[in-house]
Formats: structure tokens, sequence, C-alpha cells
């Protein structure tokens, strides 16, 4: 019976969240008026984006991982991102995510995000999907998402794989965030950021998992950027109690098909 | 007015810097995971707790969280009153655990008082939390308490095992140690207790054991040995989930709920049981 219930309450929350951030998308879609437009192939932009990258985990100890992204941008709104990560020490992958954006809400600074993220740990037998609504502003020199992470976790290998299975053992609500400033550079093809977050594009973590990274982008031409980052996370009761808890290093290439 | 922010944010910054109980990482001084390890390797061994051999059952009492805080003893003189006169009823449990957060802020004399209190009629078993490493309480809890993490057997039949969740990981050197416990441990009845909980169904609450990845270790490591029941505190919230055999319960926060759990264990056949009971 409680079964069922579960299965049916999660399907109500799942839905709600779908419709919700349906209609803010299509509220946002629509033009407020008819207007004469001219026609013309709307932009459609892609971007493929590799990195390699080794982590230390004070407690469970070193891994190294290799991700790739693939975003789609369409008419300077829409934007679909997805991406898989494999984790080196383990064998198996580890992270898979797909997110739906509307970008720059009636050409403001403002977006909104749905991503499905899928953590799987197969070497405990566990996997953690989670839905995350989450808005986001950016005015280029500084940064804000925003959102809640509906986190279910299931502690048996049975579907594994499915990163849209939310009948898990255990449901949470966490909070998701992300604060980053970009300060001003004089060489256009060098970028700085400095982020305060708990989570990153494979890897949505509690309140009190947060970490500060440093990324560098260096411009190589139009079309090809390379970076690397450097993250500092910390473990604790929000901020009280903290400790350092692991080391991030990532390097990789973007490229602008 | 923007200038007058400014000159304010850096004088409390500046005042925050130079007390001498601040730490930029951590907002507020606190130990390490590692060094409390370290520390704990040369305290005492906790005492098993003896259980007569015509005794079928025996009960015993958990709490979490009852932060006591300078004269405020939280309800636990309350407590002792009404675990004597059960006692006087024929109950007789043999001891108290205590799932961290004993103090508020890490102070001797409230980890003296909670241990006065209670102590010598019901030995105290406590582990860490996140409150008693505040401002160095480390240093005055393994003064009163002893080790950060340990091990000890009731009867011959059942293990206690305590772990450090204070900072919200293990560490590489008390995970060896808690999996070599658990590991090697022969006792049909296992119960292990914490401070932090390792998830939150209550959607109302956002204070999990901060590494994901590391809560599913312990998970997977209850499950593979057998561990009975894991004791948290923290979001002083209650329940109880069981997870492929283990029941992972969140005991209630007693400063503000005054809740206590009366676990008994047959050693007969190997059952166990509990009540939730309140003052």
């Amino acid at each position: 019976m409680n079964f069922f219930k579960a299965r049916s309450s999660n399907n109500i929350m799942i839905l709600f969240i779908s419709i919700v951030f349906g209609t803010l998308i299509l509220f946002n879609a629509i033009p407020v008026q008819a207007e004469e437009i001219p026609i013309s192939n709307p932009a459609i932009n892609q971007q493929l984006n590799f990195s390699t990258g080794f982590e230390h985990n004070r407690t469970l100890g070193e891994r190294w991982e290799l991700r790739g992204i693939y975003q789609l941008e369409y008419d300077t709104h829409y934007r679909l991102q997805t991406g898989l990560s494999y984790n080196g020490d383990t064998g198996y992958i580890n992270g898979i995510f797909i997110e739906l954006g509307y970008e720059k809400i009636k050409d403001t600074d403002y977006s909104a995000r749905l991503k499905f993220l899928g953590n799987q740990y197969a070497q405990y037998e566990t996997a953690a999907n989670s839905i995350i609504p989450y808005l986001s502003w950016d005015n280029s020199d500084y940064y804000v998402d925003f959102g809640l992470n509906y986190r279910f976790t299931k502690f048996t290998d049975a579907g594994l794989w499915n990163i849209f299975d939310y009948h898990g053992d255990v449901s949470e609500v966490i909070l998701y965030y992300r604060f980053g400033w970009r300060p001003p550079m004089k060489n256009d093809k060098y970028r700085l950021a400095v982020e305060f977050k708990n989570n990153h594009e494979f890897y949505a973590g509690n309140l009190g998992a947060y970490g500060l990274v440093i990324n560098n982008y260096y411009q190589i031409n139009k079309r090809v950027k390379i970076y690397g980052n450097l993250g500092l996370w910390q473990s604790g009761s929000i901020a009280l109690s903290a400790t350092y808890l692991k080391t991030t290093l990532h390097a990789g290439l973007e490229v602008d098909l | 007015m923007i200038r007058i922010s400014k000159i304010l944010l850096m004088i409390i910054i500046a005042c925050y810097l130079v007390s001498c109980k601040a730490d930029p990482k951590g907002l507020v001084s606190s130990s390490d995971v590692d060094k409390r390890f370290a520390d704990s390797a040369s305290l005492p061994e906790k005492s098993d707790v003896s259980i007569g051999g015509e005794e079928t059952e025996f009960s015993f009492i958990v709490i979490a969280d009852p932060h006591v805080y300078h004269g405020s003893d939280s309800g636990l003189t309350e407590l002792k009153a009404k675990l004597l006169q059960d006692r006087d009823n024929g109950i007789n449990d043999k001891f108290l655990i205590a799932c961290g957060d004993i103090s508020q802020r890490g102070d001797t004399e409230d980890f003296l008082a909670f241990r006065d209190i209670l102590a010598p009629e019901f030995p105290v078993y406590t582990t860490l939390g996140n409150h008693d490493v505040y401002y160095d309480g480390w240093y005055n809890y393994r003064e009163i308490f002893g080790k950060s993490c340990y091990t000890f057997k009731a009867g011959s039949s059942v293990r206690f095992v305590s772990f450090d969740s204070a900072n919200g990981t293990l560490g590489r050197k008390q995970k060896n140690w808690l999996e070599g416990v658990l590991k090697n441990s022969t006792e049909p009845l296992c119960f292990v207790y914490t401070h932090f909980e390792l998830f939150s169904p209550n959607s109302t609450t956002i204070q999990q054991y901060t590494d994901i990845e590391e809560a599913y270790y312990l998970i997977h490591l209850f499950k593979k040995t057998g561990v009975d029941y894991v004791f948290m505190g923290h979001s002083h919230d209650y329940y109880d989930k069981e997870i492929n055999g283990t029941h992972y319960l969140n005991i209630s926060g007693f400063t503000d709920k005054k809740d206590y759990f009366r676990f008994y264990v047959n050693l007969v056949n190997g059952t166990i049981r509990y009540e939730r009971k309140s003052l």
C-alpha cells in the first residue's frame, strides 16, 4: 500500500514540476504581441566540451574521470545540454545529465532551467537521480543559480542505470546554489571565474558540501577555447565545524561546432 | 551609503579575523576529524557492559542533541528522575547513549553537567556532534568523555560502535578503522551510532551528512556487515527507515522534543524492539 502511495506521490511531484516549468517556459516563449517578423532561419549553436579531471577525496581516495558535454542552443532562448562522466577509478559511468533551459527570459539576465541528473555509484549498488528546477541570473560580471534538488536514492542495483527512475528508498529536497564572479581581465582572450557552489555539471551535493572553484579560460581562436579549474570543497554543518573534504582539478577543450 | 556599508563590512570582517576563535575556513574554530582520531589512540578504551548470565533481556536508552548550555540542563534532571522511577518499577536500563551535540558550544561546564547529572546511576556513551567541536570543544570533550570513536560490547552477543561525524566526513584513517571493526565483529547483533544523519527523508530538513558518496559508502558497508540499527541525530527530527535490513533511526532532539528511546534486546531470540517516549 505504502509502495503505491509513494509511487503516486512521486509521480504527482514530477508532474507538478514539469507543469510549472513547462508553463514558465511556454509563457515566456510566446510573443506578447503579434508582429510581422521577417522569416529567417533561427540561429542554431552547437558546442562540444571534453575534459579530464582528478579528484582527491580525503576519505574515499583519488580518482580520475573523463567528461563529455554537448550543448545545443536554438534562437538564443532555447538550450539543451547533455553530458556523461566516466569514473576511471571504478570503471563505471558516474554521472549523466540532461538539462533543458529557457535562456534570457524576455531578454533579461534571467534563465529558467530544468535538469535531470543521474549519479550511479555501482561500487556501492546505489543510484541517486535528481530533478533540479532552478533559476539562473547572469549579468556577465556576476552570476547566480538557485533552485531545489529533488533527489531520489535507491540502495539496490536494480534499475541502476535508469536516470529517470524516481522510486527510490529515500527522497530528499536540498538547496541547489551557485554564486560566481568574473573579474575584469585586460586580455580578452583570458577569462577567470570564481565560484562558490554545492554542485557542478555531474554532481548536486548537500547543503554543507560547498566548494570554492577557480575557472580559467583561454580563447585559442573563434571556435576553440581551453580551460582548467581548481576546486576546494568543504564538509561540515553549513560552514560551522567545516573542514577540508576534497580537491578537484579539471582541464578541457570547448569547441563551437 | 555604499561607502558606509563597505566600512561597516570591513570592521565586521576585521573583528572576526582578529578573534582568537575565528577560523576563516569554517567560520568558527573547530578541530579536524583526523586530529581527533589521532588523539583518540592514546585515550583509554571504553569498558564493556556486563550482562548477567541469568538475564535474558536488557534495555538501554538513546537520546540525541541535548544541547546543554550554561545552567540549562535541557531536562536531563527530569529524565534521570523518570529513569530512576522506571528502575524502581523493574526496568533496569543498563546505560545511556547520546548521539552528539551534548553541549551547545563545546564548553567544559556543559559536558560536565551532562555527565554529572546522569552518572553514576547511568553510564553514558556519547558521540561527538558538530556543536561539541565548536570553539575547539574537542579538547574539553576528550577530557570528560574520552575517545571520538570507539566500540564496546554488551554481554557476549551485542556490539556497539560509535564513529565521529562531527565534521560531516570520516577521514581515511577513521574509515579504515570503522571498516575493520565492523568486518571483524562476530557478535550477532550490532548497533552503530553517530551524530550526522546519512540522509533526510523529511522534506523540511537540509542537514544531511555532507558528502553523498561517503554516505552511500557507509550505507553499503552497514548492509555488507549486517548492522541492525544506526542511531543518528542532528536535524532533531524523528524517523525510522529500513534499508536493506538496517534500521536508520533518527533520534528526535532532546533539547526541544524531550524524547528518549528505550531499546530492549532479547538475548535468547536475538530480537530488538524499542519504544519512543517523551518526558
